[in-house]
């Protein structure tokens, strides 16, 4: 018979104070979280980004699509607001107005050049209408005196790189959020029944769970993305899109689940419960739910990032996504051009974004893992 | 020696409802796009200049056999290939898909192997040191090496490739031959043009599941260190790599060899759009191609089921390879 | 005197983590001679296997030793002083040349993918320099010595084709084949069964008075101890607190902890033999058993062939027993016996093939095999499980109050909230809980105090019958004697029925009214207490008394 001689979960020896004692399985967990760095700064980061996302509109000085483009100002490099030019300096951050020119210096080509008139930046700036939450509002974070400015260039089209950028981080948060909740509930569903029940429900489903797991799921996508009508518009572009990703992503996590709810299920403590009298749903709400919640919050967070590359990739071969919604991948579209790659080199600022954004996911991923079972040794 | 085979036999029957299922799966896809493919093909007559009409359709359909119940229409579309290898007609070019994207798979699931081979040989030494010299630089170092591969996917890695080649080479480094060879037939200058070009597909190719799995050999050596039979291990006098090969990694590497069917998915998905930055002309890009221009779902399912029968394939050899390596699998223990 | 061969003098190892350190083995001395064993005696956490690791340098790598902490073992080539020891080759000489471990877990110990052959002959080419048919030869040799029969045949088999017993001779056939100066046993017999632990004592000590090594034998089992040991040393909190010969610590020991730690100990002493035998009820006497369990049969399916056709396993056949109300019932039997699943089927946890289960405390009376919903309710209310481990059976996510008003709250006993804290608070009062401790959660709490906690949860809902399933298995032997002491008195208190189940014979003899015995789902005896154990009947019964290890002096 064996003995199990069990570490004791909270040291004896080490006096903790009753808050300790007293502490649930949220405060529990958010105490590891803190105590890992990298997790903590991922996550001031991921906040960020998810702000800028929401707040995008009044972030942007300029409409992200068509109505917002410059077309003076086309294939423009970036406009960096400055203190100080060979006239002096100057408290308040300005850039320098662009003009069109055709000359003989340019074989009669029209060209944009900047001048040495300064334009000044200014702040809260009436621009272009949007809505945010129900409210119809103009005022944006910054803009200049007069015209235009590009923090971060412009495409070919004369569309501003930074609006665009903003509003796409919003938008691949959106898609990600949409398809991970729908891989979510299928996976519950899915996963949670496999592992409650068990037996050929478990086999039938484990079985379903392998074929969607041996299909390569981006050449799928292509194969149902390339289907949709070219008349659909751009929002039900991105609905399909999220759905789809939601519907072909499940897989793994529903794995996750059965995993845990076979764990949990088998556990003396809920046997307890059914001896207690406690009916099936009871055991599930009371006891099964709350033991995995924080796994499959982890396991949403780690799903995430999947979800936005799957998207990007599907707009960025010109299948997922298209203009006038903005994601990253999108925006990368054309920038395989020879001419891109040599000239218009601004085209790549969304990429070290983008690089940020699926970043702080895996590190707050990677801490909340740690984190999840409060109750184990911490490692 | 039955326990062996009882579990091959069990495998295989596995492997094979996968297949069906899959089958299924891809036919009843690419059935609920709207229109047939017959349509589909009369339609592009159409545009060609000829005149088609409802009655022209009808026949089409019938000659194909598009009238029939749709479970037939899958059972026959199974049992053809199955047993003949035949993986129909496309539906606008009129030619067997063998045909049409025959060489082009084969290039494609070349590159793919290489890639995967590439990620073993990295990622199972490399993690193995990692997970010996646990806590130290290098294992930090390799730590943000993974996250990379996650958070750099494999075609912004080729976009970057291209936007510094061009800048610093004034090259894209894009395709899989040089001009000189592109329509030539196949010839051992062909193939060496091919290699000397094909290095940077593989290497992207390989990159994310490299970095990855690199990380998941590291957690499962650094699990199997932990094991009391190591500490035993470390008792009787092992030490050092010998006690590392023979003991942790052995142990660690059953899931490893799990793991390489999913490796090979995760590759293929990369597949298309890595060649459609770089612009090869393999599968992946004719698969792009089908899909995206000409809507042909007859060659789409073809190239998805040959895509996953090599990984249910795949999976079934790794299987039996376990079997071998690990002798509970083999005697039934588990 | 004689000459020694190992000396530890001020042992100090602490554990370094990233917020604090931790003392782990604190100043122990002891010496051990060749051909002696000293038994290091503890609970757990008292650092009796981080000394013995550190004889190893094991220990992980956030362990430090302090200066002036000193081991020297002597070997044919001059003193060699373990913690100046660089490198792993020079560390080799203590790892499996003059020193050789066995450890608790056999199956865990040996790795799952290698042969038994292949871990066993490493040893030998590393430190004797053999070929790999010589170290072959050896081993087989070896093999045989430790009474493995076949021994041709079971060098190439894995560690999971052969039984618990077969193993751990396995694992001492390789700690001995270099023949080392000094073993080092770390609960070698804890996760076996009594019998063959007995098998791998007696073996033992044969191999010890033949090869005539030293042996450090940690364990915190006092009863074994006295069997094998010459001197002891008891260690507590990382310091050793009293040492002896086993003579002098059993019968005399000095400090508190020794002696608190020793009548912990359940002895089968006179008192227990002599005891007369509670009044057996009669046929015609109205007080009925409060559980019969007749013809009980379980079975298990153990997997499904090609052909769709179960194979099954019984794990329980033919048991017949009865209960009397108000009883101590004692179901011993060693692993595999049945024991645990023949006790949840009276639960209905698990259904049975055949044969009944009645179930009659005078208000109600119950089938168990066929009960209907409402009839499962109200027995959950009147038959409860208090479980082996505690630390497994106590939801971490709930606070203590919630674990312990579970059942109320579930099968809605009470008419309210404050009724239901009320019934909390007097069965924790009962369970001898601190009242205040009610908010808190099981992370607060140790194994003992877990177990006075699912006690209460078992006892709330006011039940006539209880299974106690090996329920004191898992904690410490001090800890032990509190619950044991709990649940007499709470039988008493409350009038209850208690089936207990265990494979410790002494803690079934010091508590029950009447033993069952069973052995691979037989029942092998059934017999009041004194009765049974001071005149077995059959042979099986008889070799697991005479292989229970007894705690005795000299």
């Amino acid at each position: 018979m064996a003995l199990f001689s069990k570490a004791p979960a909270a040291d004896k020896d080490v006096e903790r104070d009753e808050s300790y004692y007293t502490a649930g399985q949220y405060t529990l967990i958010w105490e590891r979280f803190r105590r890992k760095r990298s997790a903590v700064v991922a996550l001031a980061i991921l906040i960020a980004f998810i702000l800028c996302g929401v707040f995008a509109p009044f972030l942007s000085p300029y409409e992200p699509n068509a109505a917002g483009r410059n077309a003076d100002y086309v294939n423009g490099a970036p406009q960096i607001p400055q203190f100080c030019d060979a006239a002096g300096c100057s408290i308040r951050p300005f850039i320098h107005k662009v003009e069109r020119y055709r000359g003989a210096d340019t074989n009669f080509r029209w060209v944009t050049r900047p001048t040495e008139e300064r334009n000044y930046v200014v702040f809260f700036p009436s621009g272009w209408d949007y809505k945010f939450l129900g409210l119809s509002m103009d005022r944006h974070l910054f803009g200049v005196e007069d015209g235009f400015m590009h923090v971060f260039g412009t495409d070919s089209g004369g569309k501003d790189i930074f609006s665009r950028l903003l509003h796409s981080i919003g938008v691949s948060l959106a898609v990600g959020t949409i398809g991970v909740l729908i891989s979510f509930v299928l996976a519950l569903v899915i996963g949670g029944a496999a592992g409650y029940f068990g037996g050929w429900v478990d086999t039938i489903l484990q079985a379903l769970m392998d074929t969607v797991k041996a299909v390569p799921t981006i050449p799928l996508f292509m194969a149902m993305a390339a289907f949709v009508p070219q008349e659909w518009s751009a929002e039900e572009r991105f609905f399909f899109i999220s759905m789809l990703l939601g519907l072909l992503g499940w897989s793994t996590l529903a794995r996750r689940i059965r995993t845990h709810v076979l764990a949990e299920r088998n556990a003396e403590y809920v046997l307890a419960a059914q001896l207690s009298g406690a009916s099936a749903a009871q055991i599930i709400r009371r006891h099964l739910l709350p033991s995995f919640t924080s796994y499959i919050i982890v396991d949403l967070v780690i799903s995430f990032p999947y979800m936005v590359l799957s998207e990007t990739a599907l707009s960025f071969i010109g299948l997922g996504l298209k203009d006038p919604v903005n994601s990253l991948g999108v925006m990368l579209q054309n920038v395989t051009r020879v001419d891109v790659l040599l000239n218009y080199q601004w085209y790549f600022i969304p990429v070290p974004f983008f690089i940020g954004l699926v970043l702080a996911f895996v590190f707050v991923g990677d801490g909340l893992r740690d984190a999840a079972d409060p109750y184990s040794e911490p490692k | 020696m039955s326990a062996f085979l009882r579990y091959i036999t069990t495998r295989f029957f596995a492997a094979f409802t996968t297949m069906l299922l899959v089958s299924f799966l891809v036919f009843t896809l690419m059935e609920l796009v709207p229109g047939n493919c017959a349509e589909r093909f009369l339609a592009y007559k159409d545009t060609q200049g000829l005149k088609i009409t409802a009655e022209d359709i009808l026949a089409e359909e019938i000659r194909m056999g598009l009238d029939q119940p749709y479970v037939i229409r899958w059972a026959n579309w199974v049992t053809d290939i199955f047993l003949r290898f035949d993986l129909g007609e496309s539906c606008l070019w009129r030619v067997d898909v063998t045909q049409l994207i025959g060489d082009k798979l084969l290039i494609s699931l070349g590159l793919s192997f290489v890639a995967l081979l590439l990620t073993y040989a990295i990622s199972v030494p490399v993690g193995i040191i990692s997970a010996n010299l646990r806590d130290g630089w290098f294992d930090s170092s390799l730590r943000i090496f993974s996250y990379m591969g996650l958070a750099l996917p494999n075609f912004l890695l080729a976009l970057c490739v291209m936007l510094f080649s061009t800048i610093y080479f004034g090259e894209t480094m894009t395709g899989l031959f040089s001009d000189a060879y592109r329509d030539a037939p196949w010839s051992f200058a062909k193939f060496a043009d091919m290699m000397s070009r094909a290095w940077l597909p593989i290497v992207i190719l390989a990159w994310s599941a490299t970095a990855i799995q690199m990380q998941t050999v590291r957690a499962l050596v650094s699990d199997e260190k932990d094991k009391l039979y190591v500490t035993a291990a470390r008792a009787r006098g092992q030490s050092g790599w010998g006690l590392l090969w023979r003991y942790p990694s052995r142990h660690a590497l059953g899931p490893v060899i799990n793991s390489v069917g999913y490796d090979l998915n995760r590759i293929f998905n990369d597949l298309p759009i890595v060649a459609a930055v770089l612009v090869l002309t393999d599968a992946g890009a004719l698969l792009l191609d089908a899909l995206a221009k000409s809507n042909d779902q007859q060659l789409a399912g073809a190239i998805i089921m040959a895509l996953t029968a090599t990984i249910v394939i795949f999976n079934f050899v790794t299987d039996i390879f376990l079997a071998l390596f690990d002798p509970r699998v083999r005697k039934g223990f588990f | 005197m004689m000459e020694k061969l190992l000396s530890v003098r001020d042992l100090n190892v602490a554990f370094e983590t990233h917020d604090r350190t931790v003392e782990a083995v604190s100043g122990v001395s002891f010496d051990v001679a060749p051909g002696e064993v000293l038994g290091l005696v503890g609970e757990s956490g008292s650092g009796k296997s981080v000394t013995g690791r550190s004889l190893m340098r094991l220990n992980p790598n956030y362990a430090r030793f302090s200066e002036g902490s000193s081991m020297v073992i002597n070997s044919d080539g001059g003193p060699v002083d373990i913690l100046s020891l660089k490198g792993n080759q020079q560390l080799r000489k203590v790892r499996g040349d003059l020193i050789s471990m066995i450890f608790q877990e056999p199956i865990a110990s040996f790795a799952p993918a290698l042969t038994i052959g292949k871990q066993m002959t490493e040893q030998l080419m590393l430190h004797r320099g053999m070929s790999y048919p010589e170290a072959r030869e050896l081993s087989i040799d070896m093999l045989d010595r430790v009474g493995i029969t076949m021994p041709e045949k079971r060098i190439d088999q894995y560690a999971f084709e052969l039984s618990g017993g077969m193993r751990q001779r396995a694992m001492i056939a390789t700690a001995l084949s270099t023949r080392p100066k000094l073993l080092i046993a770390d609960e070698p017999t804890t996760a076996l069964d009594v019998t063959i632990q007995a098998q791998v004592l007696k073996l033992m000590k044969e191999l010890i008075a033949e090869f005539g090594m030293g042996v450090i034998f940690i364990t915190h089992d006092l009863a074994v101890i006295s069997e094998i040991a010459d001197r002891v040393a008891v260690m507590q909190k990382g310091k050793i607190l009293e040492q002896g010969t086993v003579d002098e610590v059993i019968r005399a020991p000095q400090h508190a902890y020794t002696k608190r730690l020793l009548a912990a100990v359940p002895r089968i002493d006179e008192s227990i033999l002599n005891a007369p035998a509670k009044p057996v009820k009669t046929e015609g006497d109205t007080d009925k058993p409060i559980v019969s369990v007749k013809d009980l049969t379980i079975q298990f399916s153990i997997g499904k062939s090609l052909l769709g056709r179960h194979t099954y396993f019984t794990a329980v056949d033919k048991v017949s027993f009865d209960i009397p109300k108000g009883s101590f019932f004692g179901l011993v039997g060693e692993s595999g016996s049945g024991k645990t699943t023949a006790g949840r089927s009276m639960l209905k946890i698990n259904n049975f093939a055949s044969g009944s289960v009645t179930y009659d405390d005078g208000d109600v009376r119950y089938d168990i095999g066929s009960l209907k919903k409402a009839e499962l309710k109200d027995y959950r209310s009147r038959a409860q499980l208090i479980f082996q481990d505690p630390y497994a059976a106590l939801s971490p996510r709930m606070t203590v109050r919630d674990i312990i008003a579970e059942p109320l709250e579930m099968m809605k006993l009470t008419k309210n909230r404050s009724e239901t804290n009320e019934r909390v608070k007097e069965i924790a009062r009962l369970c001898k809980l601190d009242v205040e401790h009610l908010r808190r959660f099981p992370h607060a709490f140790s194994g003992g105090q877990r177990q006075r906690i699912a006690i209460a949860r078992a006892l709330v809902s006011r039940p006539k019958f209880i299974i106690a399933d090996e329920a004191v298995a898992a904690l410490d032997v001090s800890i032990q004697a509190e619950i044991l002491d709990l649940l007499k008195s709470l039988q008493k208190e409350l009038g209850l029925t208690i089936l207990f189940i265990s494979h410790d014979l002494a803690v079934v003899a010091n508590l029950c009214d009447h033993t069952v015995v069973m052995q691979q789902g037989k029942v092998v005896e059934s017999a009041p207490t004194p009765e049974l154990f001071r005149n077995p009947q059959r042979d099986y019964t008889k070799a697991l008394l005479a292989a229970a290890p007894v705690l005795r002096a000299g």
